[in-house]
């Protein structure tokens, strides 16, 4: 498993796809560092755990997007030509697909991190790499990215599985609901809470906090993330063994 | 030919076949709803239509680049192109299957007119204009999808890499985006300058050098693309290889390639849209061409409308010149850098005169001499399109002419004499034939219709003292401002006639001239020659004054702009807002080089405040303007930057303008205002209009006729230790 897994996380590294949209998403992050980011959000400093992770939501409607896309193309027709190889080896094809989501998952990951190092020189060329606290932003990165990629992740299988092209209507469900007027703790995309809520916190210059509801919510999403994909899995391994049921008939 | 079309219509029937082409175009579809370019104009159409306009334009390039590469792409991605190049020449093929995406962007930019339709027309209600609609969408957003597609083209025929190709793309899209080429129009090969779209006026300016500037690059893109179809790879040859091969097979291909290129460049360096004033501008001086004993005593000037399509006009102007030198003198007049000078005769006769062609803010120099004679009569012929300063290319400001909107001032209309002194004001008319929906408005006397043509256009007469006229004419509804006792009109769009009197507009003008003349003291103005305050286009991007005439953007009309809650939280208060700028920034004056903060803008504020307070109530008063204020004042205040100056200053320069500018425009509006208020508080509001009055009367004594800080501060007996910026 660990074998495809490096495979598959090695293939799409290497995807001239990936390394354009890697360029296109570090393009936009320059861009969001020199328009919004480096004015300070919510009063507080460009390179405060706020400031980063109003920074990493403003990203994450395209890493999510380029997350659904490759999963989209999980389904694509050269891929169901493939099938009649790999489903010969040894593998559950459930499972297969889940170590293969489970690379994409890690690749746009990887995406992530190289756009917070972007953030890390830009704002460390400015301010001076000492005055950068890097530990600081561990906290709002995970709680931005994980419940979210995980989430969209799990949705993007169940729904490729059903239909592949389908996928596609969910980053467009995932683009909009980065503008609806949601309460914090059900955003997916959580920018509105980096803008306003330091600002109900009654002090300049706040420590990085989030209130319970927020931190359950993300929890929600992280737990619905995993119970999608593991559905995805349970699904496939169902279909696959009515498929042989039925062959044996 | 035939074999062409057949591959024309085959590729054209893939397409629409494709789930990629349609996910393409229903993102293609869907991109206007992005909202995500932003467009500085506020009017209805600046938000409700150029905004989705602009960002369908610049997502569709992308769209379509990437729906182009795909196309072209398909054969050697299925490993068939060694097949499909025996079956059918590449060359064509790439051809129609070019033809075939730009013929499926002609219909998605078909249908999305037709769907967003309903959505704009219900936003823009009574200012929708038809062919503003139609512009926007077939000049302004279908050429970006063509452009997107023939350039992906064009790089993959050239490298043959969807990749690499794509990304040139981007990275072309991004340089002519950028900051780099912010400001030059003619560098947006995607989306041409967009900065708004006006309401009730023209958008003649931006349609015709969106035209302009598609027609540059069509040639130079297209020309490029032909090259590049040249470059496809056949034979099993390299680029050059190829390129030999075709071009033999396809003779006249590379002659038509040049010469689309060089058609592009050369409409390019010649373009007739924008002066050629030079870049430091700023530090050109301009020549002193002062002659004692030379002035004009009388200007008579016949301007005819040539073409209201391309806006040009023929004109001639007859001056009356007293030369009492004795001596023949060099003169100079300056006249728009469009126009071109047919003859300038003296007394019948024809006389040498030389273009200087030195462009300065869309204006260049005439040189002619004239004899020693006291009284001379010169007539110059010109005829021409005016054109726009090219530091203003990206927001067309300057002169229009356009059937249903005129703005022509002073050398934009006819030759303006240079400098001179004369004890009298020169006398100037000005005869011009004007659609007859056009109501004139200019600086001078009442204008004087001489008659109706049957063609549906009227004769003006038009007069003024001096020796320049400002001109405006639109579908203007003329009404008369009460209040001060002094003659206002007041001149707005026909489109406005219903909304401005819904909104109160009218009685909260009249409010505020009312309130200025009872607490500050009355303007000068006659029943001969009013105050004439104007409403104009978006694209004068704020207001501006001469003499008589005021004019006011007409943004601040439209109903998004009046609920701007810097400025009042209700249409008309906004209005209020202009009127009072009457008073504080044109009847007088705050400056002081010492206090950058210290302008008209925060005692118009707070005026607009007291006017409010006295109409509305202090409770209503308080809540929309004063915490307004202080929010505003304390967000400022609690800024990164301004807690921590030190990082300001280690911060890039054009960062820290950014985050200045910002700073500024908080201070100069709600930090004067709230400044002004607490002073008001302290010595009592009768005691501030008594001060504020006598200096509106008086003017400063420090930097006479403006009105210092210190004036102020003096004015109402309070101390700047007290009171001060921070």
């Amino acid at each position: 498993m660990i074998k495809i897994f490096r495979y598959e996380l090695k293939k799409l590294l290497f995807n001239r796809f990936f390394a354009a949209l890697m360029i296109v998403t570090l393009c936009y992050g320059y861009m969001l560092l020199r328009g919004s980011v480096i004015l300070g959000i919510a009063n507080t400093a460009p390179f405060s755990p706020w400031s980063f992770g109003f920074y990493l939501s403003s990203l994450l409607p395209m890493l999510a997007a380029i997350l659904l896309f490759f999963i989209a193309h999980l389904s694509s027709k050269q891929e169901k030509m493939t099938q009649s190889l790999t489903s010969a080896a040894p593998v559950p094809p459930g499972l297969y697909r889940f170590v293969r989501c489970g690379a994409i998952f890690t690749g746009v990951f990887l995406m992530s991190a190289v756009c917070c190092l972007l953030g890390y020189i830009f704002l460390g060329s400015l301010f001076r790499l000492e005055n950068i606290p890097v530990g600081e932003w561990l906290l709002p990165g995970l709680m931005v990215l994980v419940p979210a990629l995980l989430f969209t992740a799990g949705l993007g299988m169940v729904v490729g599985m059903w239909r592949g092209w389908a996928v596609y209507g969910v980053i467009g469900v995932v683009l909009l609901s980065a503008f609806l007027p949601l309460p914090n703790w059900a955003l997916l995309i959580p920018t509105a809470f980096f803008m306003d809520y330091p600002k109900t916190l009654g002090v300049l210059d706040p420590a990085f906090s989030i209130p319970s509801s927020m931190a359950a919510g993300r929890f929600v999403y992280c737990v619905l993330g995993i119970l999608l994909m593991a559905g995805s899995l349970r699904l496939r391994t169902q279909t696959s063994l009515v498929k042989s049921k039925r062959l044996r008939q | 030919m035939s074999s062409f079309l057949r591959c024309y219509r085959v590729e054209l029937h893939k397409l629409l076949r494709s789930p990629f082409s349609w996910l393409i175009f229903a993102v293609s579809l869907a991109a206007p709803m992005g909202n995500f370019i932003f467009v500085m104009g506020d009017t209805m159409s600046s938000l409700y239509l150029a905004r989705p306009v602009a960002s369908g334009a610049i997502a569709g390039t992308v769209l379509f680049a990437i729906l182009t590469l795909y196309e072209l792409d398909r054969t050697r991605r299925s490993g068939v192109h060694l097949l499909t190049d025996s079956a059918v020449s590449p060359l064509a093929l790439n051809a129609a299957k070019l033809l075939a995406i730009n013929t499926a962007a002609l219909g998605i930019s078909i249908l999305m007119a037709l769907i967003y339709f309903p959505y704009i027309y219900g936003k823009l209600n009574i200012v929708f204009s038809l062919p503003t609609y139609l512009g926007s969408f077939f000049l302004l957003l279908l050429p970006a999808l063509w452009m997107g597609a023939i350039a992906a083209a064009l790089f993959y025929q050239l490298v043959g890499r969807v990749d690499a190709s794509f990304l040139a793309v981007l990275a072309l899209l991004l340089v002519s985006r950028g900051s780099w080429f912010k400001g030059n129009n003619f560098m947006q090969w995607s989306l041409p300058a967009l900065p708004a779209l006006t309401d009730n006026f023209s958008n003649a300016p931006l349609f015709r050098s969106a035209l302009y500037t598609r027609a540059v690059w069509l040639g130079i893109l297209g020309g490029g693309w032909l090259l590049s179809l040249l470059c496809v790879r056949r034979y099993g040859k390299g680029i050059a290889g190829s390129f030999a091969a075709n071009a033999k097979r396809l003779l006249p291909a590379p002659a038509a390639a040049l010469a689309l290129i060089t058609a592009g460049a050369l409409l390019w360096r010649f373009q007739p849209l924008f002066d050629h004033t030079p870049v430091n501008w700023m530090e050109v001086e301009e020549p002193d061409r002062y002659v004692e004993g030379v002035y004009p005593m009388d200007v008579k000037l016949d301007v005819d409308i040539t073409s209201y399509l391309w806006g040009t006009l023929s004109g001639s102007a007859k001056y009356q010149i007293k030369n009492i030198t004795g001596q023949p003198q060099e003169i100079y007049f300056n006249l728009n850098s469009g126009y071109r000078i047919r003859s300038m005769r003296i007394d019948g006769q024809d006389i040498p005169w030389t273009d200087l062609e030195n462009d300065y803010i869309n204006s260049r120099e005439i040189k002619c001499t004239i004899p020693s004679s006291e009284n001379v009569a010169l007539e110059i012929q010109y005829s021409g399109a005016p054109k726009t300063w090219n530091v203003m290319q990206d927001t067309f400001g300057g002169a229009v002419i356009s059937r249903n909107y005129i703005d022509l001032s002073s050398a934009n209309l006819a030759p303006r004499f240079s400098d001179y002194a004369a004890e009298e004001l020169p006398k100037i008319s000005l005869n011009i034939t004007l659609p007859a929906t056009l109501t004139p408005v200019t600086t001078g006397d009442a204008p004087q219709l001489l008659q109706e043509n049957p063609n549906g256009t009227k004769d003006w007469l038009l007069t003024n003292e001096g020796d320049r006229i400002m001109l405006y004419a639109a579908d203007y509804v003329r009404r008369p401002l009460e209040g001060g006792g002094m003659p206002i009109w007041f001149y707005y769009s026909r489109n406005y006639e219903k909304q401005m009197e819904d909104l109160g507009a009218i009685d909260i003008m009249e409010a505020a001239v009312r309130y200025c003349t009872e607490h500050y003291g009355l303007r000068s103005f006659t029943e001969d020659q009013p105050f004439k305050i104007l409403q104009d286009s978006v694209f004068t991007f704020g207001g501006a004054a001469w003499s008589t005439l005021s004019v006011m953007g007409e943004s601040y009309f439209s109903s998004e702009n009046l609920s701007d809650p810097d400025k009042g939280s209700s249409s008309a208060e906004v209005l209020a807002h202009e009127i009072i700028h009457q008073w504080w920034g044109l009847g007088s004056q705050m400056m002081d080089f010492s206090e950058p903060y210290w302008t008209d803008e925060g005692i118009t504020t707070y005026t607009s405040y007291r006017l409010i307070k006295e109409l509305r109530g202090e409770d209503y008063a308080q809540k929309n303007y004063v915490d307004k204020w202080q929010a505003a004042v304390d967000d400022a205040n609690n800024s990164f930057y301004v807690r921590h100056p030190e990082y300001m200053e280690i911060l890039p320069e054009e960062f820290a303008a950014d985050i200045a500018s910002t700073i500024h425009g908080v201070n100069l509006y709600d930090g004067t205002a709230l400044m002004i208020k607490r002073i008001a508080d302290k010595i009592g509001e009768d005691k501030l209009d008594a001060a504020l009055s006598k200096l509106y009367q008086n003017g400063g004594t420090e930097a006479p006729p403006y009105i210092s800080f210190n004036d102020f501060i003096n004015a109402c007996g309070v101390s700047k230790e007290e009171f001060h910026y921070d």
